[in-house]
C-alpha cells in the first residue's frame, strides 16, 4: 500500500530522518510512535510533500516523490493535523468544500448548459458532507456552524472528516486524540475500526499508549530519526529499549498522559 | 437532508432561498445601485465629484480585498496597477476603437502585470511579497516619470474624452451612470468569489498553508490567480479615473493612493463587499474634506483613521455583522419561545 523506501531528510546540518523504511499494508491501522523530536511529524510531512526528501515513497505503486501536495491528495492520501487551523468565519460546510475538485470536477459546461445536472451533483455533495459528518458520530447540523464556534475535539473530528471528503485510500492522521476527552477518543476508535473493515489504510501518530495497543495491527517505533522496532503492537512494547527510549524515560509520568511539553506543533 | 434534525419550517425555508438564489445577489446589488443613482441624481456637482472618485477607489480596493482581505498577501502594488490601466486608456486612441474595446484592454493589462506579482507572491511569505509588490510599484512609477516621450513623464498624458450614448463621460454627472452600475457589478462579482471554492482555498491557505494544502487546495495557483482578478480591477478603476479626469499623471498613483487602497480594505473589513464600498466612499469623502484644512490635512487624515481602527476593528462590515447578529438572536429567541409556548 504505502512503501517508504531509504528515506532520509536534512534540514540544514540536522540529519533528521535516516534511512527510514516502512511498508504499511492495506487494510491495517498501522502505529508510529516515538519520544519527542523523533521524526514523527517529519516523516508525515515529507509523505504530505511538505519537507524535501530523498528516497522512494509509493502509494498503491505509484510514485508520489516529485508531486506537489496538492496532487498527492489526488492520489489517494487523505491527511489531519494535530493542532488543525482554520479561519474562525468559515463554516464546516466550507472546510469540507475544500478539497471538492480532487473528487468531482464540475465543468463550466455543466453549470451553463445542463444547470439541473449541476444541482444534483452539487446536492449529492451535500449528502456527502453530511454522510462524512454521521459517520464520525458528529451532528448533520454542524455544517453551518462557524469554525470559530466549535470545540477542539470536535474540531479534530472535522478535521478528519474533511480529510475523508476526498476518498483517500490511505489516511494519514497526525495525534488525532490529543485535545480529545475519553468519551471523543472512544468514539475515534470505533470510528476507525469501521472505517478500517471498509478497506481504509490508515497510518496514525500517536502517544496514547492504550489507543495504539487497541486499535493498531503494527507499530513502527521511531527514535532519534531512525527506526527502533517495528512489529505487533504487544510485541514491540515488551522490548526493553522501546521501553527505554519511549515508556521509560520518565518514571514518574503515566505514558497515558503525555505532559504538555511534548504537545509539539508541526 | 436530515429530516429528524432540522424543523419542517426552517427546511422549507432554506429550500425557497436556494430557488431564489441565481437571483437573490444580483438583484440586491441593481436595486442598490439603482436606489443610489436616483439619490445622487439632484446632488452638486462636488458631491457627484468625490462619489464618482470613490467609485473608481471602490472597484479597485474590492480588487485589493480579494488579494489582501482574502488571501492575506498584503499589496502595496494596487494603485501602480491603476496605473498601467490609466496609461493604457491614455496612450491608445480611445476615439478610434471606443470605450468598452479601451476598458477591457485596461482590464488585460493590470492584470497581466499584477499578474506578474502573483507569480513572485505565490512562492513568498507574506512581508516579502508587500516587498516585492512595493518594488513593482516603484518601477512601475519610474516607467511612467523616466519614459517621458511615450508617457509624458511627471508631466502626465492627456486622455481623448469619450461619451457614452451622447453624454460626456469626463462630466460627474454622466459618469457615475457608468461608474455606479460598475461597482454594483465588482462588488457582485466579489461577493461570488468570496462564497465560492476559489474564495475558501484562498481563505483557507491564508490561516494554514498545509491544512489547505492537504485538502487538495493547489495554493500557488490560487493566489496567482487572486493577483490576476484583482489587477484587472485595479486596471479598469485606473482607466475609469484617466477618462474621468482627461488626465492621467504618475501623482495620481503614487503611495498616498496605494495606502488609502488598503485603508479602505481594513476599514470596510475584509468579509464583505458592500462594506468596502461604504468605506470607499467614507474615506474619500474625508480625504477630499481634508483638502479645505491644507497643511494639518494630514496629521488629521491620520488621527481619524487610527480612531477608526481602534474604534471599529471589524470595518463597516464588522459593525453591519454585530447588528445582524443581534437582531438574528432575537429572532431566534422568539420563534424558541413561539415554538416551547
Amino acid at each position: 500500500m504505502l512503501e517508504i523506501t531509504r528515506l532520509n531528510v536534512r534540514f540544514g546540518g540536522a540529519h533528521v530522518l535516516r534511512d527510514v523504511s516502512v511498508a504499511v499494508t492495506r487494510g491495517q491501522i498501522h502505529g508510529l510512535i516515538g519520544p519527542n523530536g523523533s521524526g514523527k511529524t517529519t516523516l508525515l510531512n515529507a509523505i504530505s510533500g511538505f519537507v524535501d526528501c530523498t528516497g522512494t515513497i509509493t502509494l498503491d505503486g505509484r510514485r508520489l516523490n516529485g508531486l506537489a501536495a496538492h496532487r498527492r491528495v489526488g492520489k489517494g492520501l487523505g491527511r489531519t493535523f494535530q493542532n488543525p487551523k482554520a479561519p474562525d468565519d468559515m463554516t464546516v460546510a466550507d472546510l469540507l468544500r475544500l478539497g471538492e475538485h480532487q473528487i468531482r470536477t464540475l465543468q463550466w459546461h455543466t453549470v451553463a448548459f445542463r444547470p439541473w445536472k449541476a444541482a444534483h451533483q452539487r446536492h449529492m455533495f451535500a449528502q456527502r458532507c453530511e454522510q462524512a459528518l454521521t459517520s464520525l458520530g458528529l451532528s448533520p447540523d454542524l455544517l453551518e456552524r462557524e469554525l470559530g464556534t466549535i470545540a477542539s475535539g470536535d474540531l479534530k473530528m472535522i478535521d478528519i472528516a474533511r480529510a475523508l471528503m476526498v476518498r483517500p485510500r490511505l489516511l494519514v492522521l497526525d495525534e488525532p486524540t490529543s485535545g480529545m476527552n475519553d468519551h471523543e477518543i472512544e468514539v475515534l476508535r470505533t470510528r476507525l475500526e469501521w472505517l478500517r473493515e471498509s478497506g481504509l489504510t490508515v497510518l496514525i501518530v500517536e502517544h496514547n499508549v492504550r489507543v495504539v495497543t487497541d486499535i493498531c495491527d503494527r507499530i513502527t517505533v521511531l527514535s532519534g530519526g531512525g527506526i527502533l522496532a517495528e512489529g505487533p503492537p504487544r510485541e514491540v512494547f515488551q522490548r526493553p529499549d522501546v521501553i527505554d527510549a519511549y515508556l521509560g524515560e520518565d518514571e514518574g509520568r503515566s505514558p497515558e498522559s503525555p505532559p504538555a511539553s511534548l504537545e509539539k506543533t508541526r | 437532508m436530515s429530516s429528524i434534525t432540522r424543523s419542517a419550517a426552517y427546511r422549507g425555508w432554506r429550500r425557497r432561498a436556494q430557488g431564489l438564489q441565481p437571483v437573490r445577489g444580483p438583484l440586491g446589488f441593481a436595486v442598490t445601485a439603482a436606489v443610489f443613482m436616483v439619490a445622487l441624481s439632484g446632488a452638486p456637482d462636488t458631491t457627484l465629484m468625490t462619489i464618482s472618485l470613490a467609485c473608481v477607489y471602490a472597484i479597485a480596493a474590492l480588487g485589493l480585498t480579494v488579494v489582501f482581505g482574502l488571501a492575506g498577501m498584503l499589496s502595496l502594488a494596487q494603485a501602480a496597477i491603476m496605473a498601467v490601466g490609466g496609461y493604457t486608456v491614455a496612450l491608445i486612441a480611445l476615439d478610434t476603437i471606443g470605450l468598452l474595446p479601451a476598458l477591457l484592454l485596461a482590464v488585460v493589462a493590470g492584470a497581466a502585470v499584477s499578474g506578474l506579482s502573483g507569480v513572485v507572491g505565490a512562492r513568498t511569505k507574506s512581508h516579502y511579497f508587500a516587498l516585492a509588490t512595493l518594488a513593482l510599484a516603484e518601477g512601475v512609477r519610474l516607467v511612467l516619470v523616466n519614459e517621458s516621450s511615450v508617457t509624458g513623464g511627471s508631466n502626465g498624458h492627456p486622455v481623448a474624452l469619450v461619451s457614452l450614448l451622447g453624454l460626456q463621460l469626463a462630466d460627474p454627472r454622466y459618469f457615475i451612470l457608468l461608474a455606479v452600475p460598475l461597482v454594483a457589478g465588482c462588488a457582485y462579482l466579489v461577493h461570488c468569489l468570496r462564497k465560492s471554492r476559489f474564495g475558501l482555498s484562498l481563505k483557507a491557505a491564508a490561516a494554514d498553508e498545509y491544512m489547505a494544502k492537504a485538502a487538495g487546495v493547489a495554493i500557488d495557483r490560487s493566489r496567482t490567480l487572486a493577483t490576476i482578478v484583482s489587477g484587472g480591477l485595479a486596471g479598469l478603476a485606473g482607466a475609469l479615473l484617466a477618462i474621468l479626469n482627461g488626465y492621467v499623471g504618475p501623482q495620481d498613483f503614487g503611495l498616498g493612493a496605494a495606502v488609502l487602497l488598503l485603508l479602505i480594505v481594513v476599514f470596510g473589513g475584509a468579509s464583505s463587499s458592500m462594506g468596502t464600498v461604504v468605506a470607499a466612499v467614507v474615506l474619500t469623502y474625508a480625504s477630499r474634506g481634508m483638502l479645505d484644512l491644507a497643511e494639518a490635512s494630514g496629521l488629521v487624515y491620520g488621527l481619524a483613521t487610527l480612531l477608526l481602527l481602534l474604534l471599529l476593528p471589524g470595518g463597516v462590515a464588522g459593525v453591519g455583522k454585530a447588528v445582524a447578529g443581534r437582531l438574528g438572536g432575537r429572532i431566534r429567541r422568539a420563534r424558541t419561545r413561539q415554538e416551547e409556548a
